[in-house]
């Protein structure tokens, strides 16, 4: 008993000072072939700039540029697929257009106003890991000014023809994909899929951007 | 003052007692509302969903948010308002200090040796020369950085299911696994038996503005974007717990399925 606690303490040891000694160097180190982190990395820089624009554009012409970047970083498809789930064979073609036609402008709107309600912030690449299934999951941290935890943004990424594409963003272990799922799925239990729809034109139709850190404009 | 102690110490049994009893009832009482007929695939959505008393916890929720309208959000907005960044970081940093204790203890418990000992070197660290732990020097010095445990996450780890999602009061999202942590934290904490009651107050609800202070755009922008803020809120606090747990490891990822094909055309 001793004996094990010895030795899974002494690998805890060895773990962690392996892996405090690792980190600092930096991901550059560590294999990173098919490109993923340069990607991200390239996707975050291009959101920063945008951000940085804050003082001087409007949240619609901020909104325009994140929706840019979604239709060329993100597999939309994919993800308005899943996130809609078992409901999509139940729908009919004019409820699957009318879906279709309005879930890019909500996952915009979503990602738009997330990072919008970022302010000084820094973003640095931590690590790139293939699961399983054979996604591969960039993790980030952004460093948040006010002394809190920084937080820990992974995205899940896949190549489609040739082309890495983003599917989920997870947030601090809160998968994007996941709460929208089930968000979907509980609206569309109880109000429909035409309730449904009717709900993601009247996100869309909230005004956005006087958040209340934005009073010195 | 010594009986004045003691009492105050056997009401605090009294009440974490009674949030124990509460949970036992609530789960007994949702063990009976899941038992009428479904079939396996609604059983299983049911299971994935697991919140068998959403109606309740949806009226709590609405309570909960309105006190947060009037009340607690104003209240974070305007300690950002008063009190400059410096200072709230500072203010912040002293109150996680606090949480090592309770956080090296549930390392422990766990078998984390190593967080353990960061936990501890922390503690020590910033106590002193972090001056009351006002300045993370173990993080921004040694590297140590900071991380939190709790007794929920302890049950976790040592096999226990969260069981039904519960939302509480006051303290929002939970499931009796977390409130039976959130109860034997307390116990658990020194803090608990060296401040008086006022200083206790003071940290319990200093924390509270602090925390809300830090989220008031990311939580508005949360409500703005959902189509079901209810619901949303419940995966947020499952999902985030669950990565807790794991200590920020990556999850077993659900698989989810590639559309190449455009089925309009």
């Amino acid at each position: 008993m001793i004996a094990r606690f010895t030795r899974r303490s002494l690998t805890a040891w060895l773990v962690g000072t392996f892996v405090l000694v690792t980190i600092p160097l930096g991901f550059g180190t560590r294999a990173d072939d098919s490109g993923a982190g340069a990607f991200i990395n390239t996707l975050g820089s291009r959101a920063v700039e945008i951000l940085k624009t804050k003082g001087t554009s409007t949240f619609e012409q901020r909104e325009a540029q994140f929706k840019e970047l979604l239709v060329e970083g993100f597999h939309i498809k994919t993800i308005s697929r899943f996130v809609i789930g078992k409901y999509w064979k139940q729908a009919t073609d004019v409820q699957k257009k009318a879906y279709d036609d309005i879930f890019l402008a909500f996952i915009t709107r979503v990602y738009a106003s997330r990072f919008d309600a970022y302010n000084g912030e820094t973003f640095e690449l931590v690590e790139t890991i293939k699961d399983a299934g054979g996604d591969e999951w960039v993790r980030t941290r952004i460093k948040r000014p006010d002394g809190g935890q920084a937080i820990a943004v992974d995205y899940r990424v896949r190549p489609f023809e040739g082309q890495i594409k983003v599917i989920d963003v997870v947030v601090e272990g809160i998968s994007m994909l996941n709460t929208h799922r089930v968000e979907f799925a509980s609206v569309v239990n109880k109000r429909g899929f035409d309730g449904l729809i009717e709900e993601l034109h009247a996100r869309l139709d909230q005004p956005v951007g006087k958040a209340a850190s934005q009073t010195g404009g | 003052m010594r009986v004045g102690e003691t009492w105050r110490l056997r009401n605090g049994l009294k009440a974490g007692w009674r949030a124990v009893l509460v949970v036992a009832v609530i789960g007994t009482l949702s063990a009976c509302a899941s038992t009428k007929e479904q079939t396996p695939e609604e059983a299983a959505e049911a299971a994935e969903i697991n919140d068998p008393i959403e109606g309740v916890n949806r009226v709590v929720f609405e309570i909960n948010r309105t006190f947060d309208e009037v009340l607690l959000k104003p209240v974070a907005i305007m300690y950002r308002g008063i009190v400059p960044e410096f200072g709230r970081e500072r203010i912040s940093n002293a109150l996680d200090n606090l949480g090592e204790p309770v956080t090296f203890a549930n390392d422990l418990l766990q078998g984390e040796f190593e967080r353990a000992g960061i936990s501890l070197a922390r503690f020590a660290l910033n106590s002193t020369l972090g001056f009351f732990g006002m300045f993370d020097v173990a993080a921004e010095g040694v590297g140590l950085e900071k991380h939190k445990e709790d007794f929920g996450q302890t049950l976790a780890v040592w096999g226990l299911g969260e069981g039904p999602y519960l939302m509480l009061p006051v303290f929002g999202p939970s499931n009796p696994r977390d409130v039976v942590g959130l109860v034997a934290d307390i116990f658990m904490d020194p803090f608990t038996y060296i401040f008086d009651s006022g200083t206790r107050n003071v940290r319990f609800l200093t924390t509270a503005v602090s925390e809300r202070s830090k989220y008031i755009e990311e939580l508005e922008s949360v409500e703005k974007t959902s189509v079901d803020f209810y619901a949303a809120l419940r995966n947020l606090y499952r999902e985030n717990r669950d990565a807790s747990i794991r200590n920020g490891l990556l999850p077993e990822a659900e698989p989810i399925p590639s559309i190449e094909i455009d089925e309009e055309e």
